[in-house]
């Protein structure tokens, strides 16, 4: 909204604080740049910016860059109280400041609109710069304090210090006792006159502890006790005398006019007005190459900052922010102290260069990272130093030592006390600045400057300032802007905002010169700035293998290989060497860019379900093709083999459906066969019986239920439901034979040979199959061989090679002796082990016309003896041919080394089929 | 592709000098004969392909420099003159520094007590005689500052003095013998090639080193010449 000014008010001395909308543009335009804080965000009316510069906070902002003498006269005026006050009474009360020094802080405050000079020597105060409390440590006028007191008290005063009360009406009583108030003669008798230790207490409010707290219970009127009563109690002795007066339930105040008698009339007890003298030390004068020098360290640093997180991003501590192992892992690579890494940290974060993810709990660079590395060094180094002028952070603050000893991590969470950092930090350059040439202070002495110059930016802050003096200095020799604690030229030109001056400074003919070399030892060098494109493919291409002035890459065929993955081609990979290398491209580096082209890809896999195979190639066209099948997703990788994402038993159910017989095939490419599956358990064994006899066999033989019914079944319902004394006694027999000592063969066979007496009365089934052992088949089995199947069982677990063979032997045997009812009209097997290479020869020539299967022993070329059931497929003189059971794979043996031979026996072959 | 700056030549010198000690030497520069001649009187050469060739910069090798009577300065120095790119601030403070550990411990003859190892630092003899692998070596102690040494053990305890850390300059010296003189009879049907004199004039120039050459070059040839230069000076 646009307010006509109307024309008859001229500019100047009418326009009122606050009447901002009088100002001319240019007067506005001015404030506006003086006090930034009332044009952000922009207000959308004249009335809401006279608002903005009237309220207290914006006042407070105004007074944040002013230095010690601007604040003091502002106090003054606070003093003096009024909204006109006269210059005579502000040059009372400033004392021997000359004159132009006073007119120069008047000014400063006319700039930014916190007064107006009147013609009639006035100055019309801002009504904010007045209701800034604690001016100078001195409480409020008197007049609004005495206001608050009813006659009653105001009596009680007047009667106390010893004075008439004149008329008795409030408002003369009230004026009574702001005649002696603002008395500094009388004030000052009547302390002098007080008991030392309210006279004591009375000095030391006046030096500036505004407010009194009150005791409980003085809430009470002090006014109403009798004279005299508690004088004791110097609040109570200063109250009833009209020294001090209550401002709230409980706190009271002294009031201006007694803290200015009692400091003597001087508005500041310690007043100075003077700047502080710095004390210089002459410093040599940093030369342009130093700063230039820090410039490049500082500008490597935060690319191999980049560099190194772009490549492995840094993890985040629990709650937030890079830890210090972190910062020392970095630290090597930047080649800087720890400390000034958690600083160069804090500055690339600031200048948006890297940023940490909370979510991921990673920290890493930006994308405006890559278009940094791409700038020139000068505005690579603007970017960053300009970001730290600004940046509302310490960046020192990083790895700052907590209470705990502990450095603070860099982009951790800070809670909101930096929000003067950014002042602070110019306020410091500018001191810095302002030391003449060739010589440096020590940090006390310019924090001494910097606090003068703008003492409200350095309440509230997290160290001395000397502390943070210190670290701002630390952060700008990081930078280049001092060297030494001598300001560079880089220092002007960064503070008034100078980038051509900067990249004058920084201007080397040679920035950008860079050079690729390729070698035929497969490294490439790179010296100087290659574009960033240029690095970001030898990246892809080389591994790095040194970093510093110059890169050097190192090519193998693992980087070549994820060039290639990357989606390279040869002939791309070898342009580009031909486009960049200065010296041409050595012939090893480019045989291994074209072998790994060769054999990029020769090897192929995926993932798959599983894979379908077939006989010919028209039947996997056809499923391929057919659109029952076209759910699975069946892709083709070879003439006969599908591939689909889907499993074993959905393909089979999709194929079967389809109207295909497929079968599974098992890892080693055989047939799966599936039995019709029926669930059977393993009966539990019987309570008691086991424990009765727990390491019995044959108690465990008959101890499960159906044991019972299943031997008196096999006994054809005759059974006496016990073994027969004889079979008990062949069992005996059996067990001491083969328990005593593992038999060696010989033994065996010479048993088996002649065969054990007590073998010939055994009665034996006329089918005797092998029990169990592993093979689920139907038993049927007499009791005797059902005590040689128990045996067997039993031994199974305890006997290995011959022994276990002896008792194949001898149910091999059971089974041939003659009285079954089911005899093979074939002749008979001879039952003998041959050893002879004679009868070793015959017998295998009679098993292959017979064909019989036969056992062997072998022993082969290396020494190694094995035994293996054969199914003979022709025999020589010399050489057999055979099919090892049970995977019938051929086999050639010589005669020579077979050590002995046997035929199987009708009940083996029949377990082997 | 054709934003990108010029690539330029060799501007500057012919040496780039790399926080992680290693020297790239660019053979092409033309001044870069002059330049390996200086750098490799401390630096050691790790690799040379046809273009850059890589020098290291180590311990041992800037303590055989200072024992060939080079200093501190004189390699920063020579650095300095070399380096295309500013040189990296830790690198020199670490060649000052290692350099400085050489010299401390000194390996003499005394008149009274033979061989013996004293030092002008007193800590650096409190930290050798307490380490373990060196008091073995080591006879009984003379004064605080100086300690005897078993003649059988003065190699063992140089190179035990290197492996810590603090190379002892040896002025114990020698027994002089006869010269020998070896004289090169060039011209007759036997030339030296011209890598073997430079090979040569470089071994005698430095005082040590290593000579690489393929089989068959000549390495023998480049031994006598380098003797007969010697005991011609």
């Amino acid at each position: 909204m646009r307010r006509t000014v109307p024309a008859e008010v001229p500019d100047g001395p009418q326009v009122h604080v606050g009447q901002l909308w009088l100002l001319s543009e240019e007067q506005l335009g001015r404030l506006l740049v003086l006090r930034s804080d009332l044009a952000e965000p922009a207000p959308a009316s004249m009335a809401e910016l006279e608002e903005r510069s009237l309220s207290l906070s914006g006042v407070q902002r105004a007074l944040m860059d002013a230095d010690v003498l601007v604040l003091q006269l502002a106090q003054i005026l606070t003093i003096i109280g009024q909204k006109h006050a006269a210059l005579t009474d502000v040059r009372n009360l400033v004392g021997d400041l000359p004159e132009a020094e006073l007119q120069q802080g008047l000014s400063w405050l006319e700039d930014r609109h916190l007064i107006c000079r009147l013609p009639e020597s006035e100055v019309c105060v801002h009504i904010g710069l007045l209701t800034i409390a604690n001016a100078g440590g001195l409480g409020p006028p008197a007049t609004s304090l005495v206001e608050s007191l009813s006659a009653t008290d105001l009596r009680f005063i007047l009667k106390t210090l010893g004075r008439k009360c004149g008329t008795g009406r409030r408002a003369d009583l009230a004026d009574d006792v702001l005649s002696f108030v603002t008395d500094p003669d009388s004030v000052r008798s009547l302390v002098g006159g007080a008991p030392d230790e309210v006279r004591e207490y009375a000095y030391r409010l006046a030096r500036g502890s505004v407010s009194i707290q009150l005791p409980w219970g003085w809430a009470s009127e002090p006014y109403r006790s009798g004279p005299g009563t508690d004088a004791t109690s110097a609040p109570m002795w200063l109250m009833q005398r009209g020294l001090a007066y209550k401002d709230s339930m409980h706190t009271a105040v002294m009031p201006t006019e007694i803290g200015l008698a009692l400091r003597g009339g001087r508005p500041f007890l310690a007043a100075s007005f003077q700047r502080p003298q710095i004390a210089v030390q002459s410093v040599t004068p940093p030369d342009a190459s130093a700063a230039e020098a820090r410039v490049a360290k500082v500008i490597q640093a935060a690319e191999r900052l980049v560099d190194a997180w772009g490549s492995k991003p840094a993890a985040l501590l629990k709650n937030e922010g890079i830890g210090i192992r972190e910062v020392r892992r970095l630290a090597g690579a930047v080649d800087m102290p720890e400390r000034d890494t958690f600083r160069l940290i804090e500055m690339v974060a600031a200048a948006g260069l890297i940023v940490a993810d909370v979510r991921r709990g990673l920290a890493m660079p930006t994308s405006a990272a890559d278009e940094w590395l791409d700038l020139d060094a000068a505005d690579r180094w603007w970017a960053l130093a300009l970001s730290w002028l600004e940046t509302s952070m310490y960046p020192s603050l990083a790895g700052a030592l907590d209470s705990s000893g502990k450095p603070l991590p860099a982009l951790g969470y800070r809670s909101g006390f930096e929000s003067k950092a950014a002042g602070q930090r110019l306020c410091v350059l500018r001191a810095v600045l302002e030391l003449p040439s060739g010589s440096g202070a020590d940090h006390g002495a310019l924090a001494e400057v910097a606090v003068w110059n703008a003492p409200m930016l350095w309440s509230d802050v997290p160290g001395t300032p000397t502390g943070m003096v210190g670290w701002t200095l630390d952060e700008m020799e990081l930078l280049g802007l001092v060297v030494d604690g001598a300001p560079t030229s880089l220092a002007p030109a960064l503070i008034g905002g100078d980038l051509q001056a900067a990249r004058n400074l920084l201007a080397d003919p040679d920035a950008r010169a860079w050079q690729m070399v390729l070698q035929a030892d497969l490294t490439a060098l790179v010296a100087g700035r290659a574009p960033s494109s240029v690095r970001a493919e030898l990246e892809l291409l080389a591994d790095v293998e040194g970093r510093g002035s110059a890169t050097l890459y190192r090519f193998s065929q693992a980087s070549v290989r994820r060039a290639f993955d990357a989606g390279r081609h040869s002939a791309e990979i070898l342009a580009f060497f031909e486009e960049h290398a200065a010296k041409g491209v050595p012939q090893p580096l480019a045989y291994l860019v074209g072998d790994v082209d060769r054999r990029h890809g020769q090897v192929r896999l995926g993932r798959a379900g599983c894979y379908i195979r077939f006989e010919d190639a028209a039947l996997a066209a056809e499923v391929a093709r057919n659109k029952r099948t076209s759910k699975l997703g069946l892709r083709q990788i070879a003439p006969t083999v599908l591939v689909c994402d889907q499993s074993n038993d959905a393909a089979l159910d999709a194929l079967r459906a389809a109207g295909y017989l497929p079968v599974v095939e098992s890892e080693d490419g055989s047939v799966v066969y599936t039995p019709l599956l029926r669930h059977r358990a393993e009966a539990p064994l019987a309570p008691g019986h086991a424990s009765a006899h727990p390491g019995s066999a044959r108690g465990r033989g008959s101890s499960r239920p159906a044991d019972r019914w299943r031997f008196q079944l096999s006994k054809d319902g005759t059974g006496t439901g016990s073994c027969s004394p004889g079979s008990r006694a062949l069992a005996a027999t059996l067990l001491r034979t083969v328990g005593e000592s593992p038999p060696t063969p010989a033994r065996c066979e010479g048993g088996l040979h002649s065969g054990p007496a007590s073998m010939r009365g055994v009665e034996l089934p006329t089918v005797l199959r092998r029990p169990t052992l592993g093979l689920e088949e139907p038993v049927e089995l007499g009791d005797e061989a059902q005590l040689l199947a128990d045996l067997l069982q039993e031994l199974d677990g305890e006997l290995e090679g011959d022994g276990m063979d002896l008792v194949r032997e001898l149910l091999g045997m059971a089974s041939q002796y003659p009285g079954g009812a089911d005899r093979d009209e074939e002749p008979d097997r001879p039952t003998e082990i041959f050893r002879s290479r004679d009868e070793i020869t015959r017998l295998l020539k009679q098993a292959d016309e017979e064909e019989w299967l036969v056992r062997l022993s072998y022993t082969s070329a290396a020494g190694k003896s094995s035994e293996a059931t054969v199914s003979l497929l022709g025999v020589s003189d010399s050489v057999v041919l055979a099919q090892v059971l049970p995977r019938w794979t051929d086999r050639k043996y010589l005669v020579d080394r077979i050590r002995w031979v046997r035929v199987l026996t009708d009940a083996e072959e029949e377990l082997v089929w | 592709m054709n934003d990108y700056p010029e690539q330029t030549g060799p501007a500057g010198g012919p040496l780039i000098v790399q926080s992680d000690q290693t020297l790239l030497l660019e053979i092409d520069h033309p001044d870069a004969e002059e330049c390996r001649r200086e750098v490799a009187a401390f630096a050691e050469l790790e690799r040379s392909p046809e273009h850059v060739h890589t020098y290291r910069i180590t311990s041992l090798g800037l303590w055989n420099a200072r024992a060939a009577g080079l200093e501190a300065d004189q390699v920063s120095a020579s650095l300095r003159r070399w380096s295309r790119f500013a040189l990296p601030e830790s690198l020199l403070a670490g060649v000052t520094e290692t350099m400085a550990r050489y010299g401390r411990l000194v390996l003499e003859e005394d008149p009274r007590h033979g061989l013996v190892l004293s030092t002008s630092d007193r800590p650096v003899m409190e930290e050798i005689v307490r380490t373990n692998t060196v008091v073995s070596l080591l006879g009984p102690r003379i004064d605080l500052d100086t300690v005897a040494v078993h003649r059988e053990n003065r190699g063992r305890l140089k190179l035990a003095l290197i492996k810590l850390g603090w190379p002892a300059e040896d002025r114990a010296g020698y027994v002089e013998g006869a010269a020998f003189p070896i004289v090169l009879e060039e011209g007759a049907g036997f030339e030296l090639r011209p890598y073997q004199h430079q090979a040569a004039a470089a071994f005698v120039a430095s005082g040590s080193g290593v000579v690489v050459l393929p089989c068959g070059a000549g390495k023998t040839a480049v031994a006598m010449s380098a003797m007969a230069s010697i005991s011609s000076r």
